[in-house]
């Protein structure tokens, strides 16, 4: 992110070392993937914990592993993107 | 859980990235070189080369929103702005829908990105306005024809206008709405653009024939081309936290003017200004209204906040103070939006976190907020009654 400032009067250091494209633009690939990453950890945890239980809720296992499907099928788009035909 | 699992979360404002061949599919032969074409650039930091939109010979470096924010034009293109960069959620309206299922959203009304939110650039750029005209035309076949058309029950058609010209608006929004078009992506405010303002009579015809057909104005902050920024040194952080304010300079404009009380059945929808700033900013005007009515061409009796009741949505992502403060806001004016693809939204958690947002709302309330209120403002199918 840009301070904004004169290029001439621009000081050293004071802008942030992360392009905006990441901060405040579209989500990239890389953290996308984070955060797919983050839910699939989420979600994995929960199905443990379900099934750990005496009686788990079978609906409730099926509708975390259609969300951990979801979640391959998102990141198989991302993985293989390699931008729109020209 | 108020946010039930079987709710339908309806995104009024999400956004796409047009891909390379949006306009070179549809422009006439004659225009096809010079209308949006991306033409591969080398790096100027030596990595992969950078991809940029041309349109009648002039580079504009962003092929996703605001991707050179913040930065002057000699900064532009320093970064790696590349499709490949992309996730294929923004321009490949398969994926997107795939990124929609993982993130708990059944519909949503996407922004275009290279014409600007309100398709303002073939306005702005001038030149030749045949051209322009015909790169409007390509844009709304591209997202009624092909990126809507991928599902018509998940994705929200709104169409950009030909702005220079009012007639032309009616007849572009009279063929879009022939083809499925359900909303306009209409500037927050038409005066930075060189425009006539909606004191003047000149939008008539056009706000005329979106209110018979029951489609909504949608003002998405930034529209206008006239961002808020307070001073050249400030950060540009500055701009993000105030982009708000341009929606309720718009909110003050319309509830003021004429448009209002002589289209009694328009709908307006506010796009990414969140919506704490509602019953501040209503009060305000009630109380401006009370006192300085008398002497100015305002309609001295109805008051703004029952315009606003009636007549515009607001939509957040994160506002707490605003769900906090729903029932001044009024339940039945407020929608949801997921922003995707920007990195501002919570996707793939989109609907985990509109959930945290609203455990303590009533889910009837849930409900209207996440679901019914955008059919209503779209027409769609289900809305119920308000």
């Amino acid at each position: 992110m840009s301070t904004g400032g004169a290029a001439a009067g621009r000081e050293e250091g004071v802008d942030i070392a992360a392009d905006d494209w990441v901060e405040q633009d579209l989500l990239t690939r890389g953290l996308a993937a984070d955060r797919l990453a983050a839910l699939e950890a989420e979600t994995r945890a929960e199905l443990t914990a379900l099934r750990e239980l005496p009686n788990p809720d079978g609906a409730a296992v099926d509708l975390l592993e259609r969300r951990l499907r979801a979640i391959a099928a998102s990141r198989e788009t991302i993985v293989t993107a390699s931008g729109p035909s020209r | 859980m108020p946010l039930q699992p079987w709710m339908k979360l309806i995104s009024v404002d999400d956004h796409l990235i047009e891909h390379p061949r949006v306009w070179s599919d549809r422009l006439p032969a004659k225009f096809v070189e010079s209308g949006p074409r991306i033409v591969d650039e080398p790096s100027p930091s030596g990595g992969a080369p950078i991809q940029v939109w041309y349109y009648q010979g002039k580079r504009f470096p962003a092929i996703g929103l605001n991707a050179v924010a913040g930065k002057r034009p000699e900064e532009y293109g320093i970064e790696p702005v590349r499709y490949a960069d992309m996730i294929p959620g923004c321009y490949d309206p398969k994926a997107r829908l795939v990124d929609m299922d993982l993130d708990g959203v059944y519909a949503a009304a996407n922004f275009p990105s290279f014409p600007r939110f309100a398709g303002a650039l073939f306005t702005a750029e001038g030149g030749d306005m045949e051209l322009a005209h015909a790169c409007v035309r390509a844009y709304n076949d591209f997202v009624i024809d092909e990126w809507c058309a991928t599902d018509p029950a998940r994705f929200i058609p709104l169409v950009v206008l030909p702005w220079w010209d009012v007639e032309l608006c009616v007849a572009e929004l009279e063929r879009t709405i022939a083809k499925g078009a359900k909303g306009i992506s209409f500037p927050e405010n038409m005066v930075p653009l060189g425009l006539p303002s909606l004191y003047t009579d000149h939008w008539e015809p056009l706000i005329s024939a979106a209110e018979e057909a029951g489609l909504p104005l949608c003002m998405h902050f930034g529209s206008s081309g006239s961002p808020p920024a307070t001073a050249p040194e400030a950060p540009y952080a500055v701009t993000i936290s105030m982009y708000g304010t341009n929606l309720m300079s718009a909110t003050a404009h319309l509830l003021f003017s004429p448009v209002f009380h002589r289209h009694p059945n328009l709908k307006v929808a506010l796009a990414e200004g969140g919506i704490g700033w509602v019953p501040y900013l209503l009060e305000r005007i009630d109380g401006t209204w009370e006192r300085h009515r008398w002497y100015q061409n305002v309609v001295k009796d109805v008051r703004p906040s029952e315009l606003f009741r009636k007549h515009i949505y607001g939509c957040f992502i994160d506002d707490t103070f605003g769900i906090r403060n729903r029932h001044d806001i009024g339940i039945d004016n407020i929608t949801w939006e997921c922003d995707y693809p920007h990195s501002d939204s919570y996707w793939p958690h989109s609907r985990a976190y509109a959930a945290k947002v609203l455990a303590d709302v009533p889910d009837d309330e849930v409900h209207k907020i996440v679901e019914t209120n955008a059919r209503r403002l779209f027409g769609l199918p289900g809305a119920g009654a308000a």
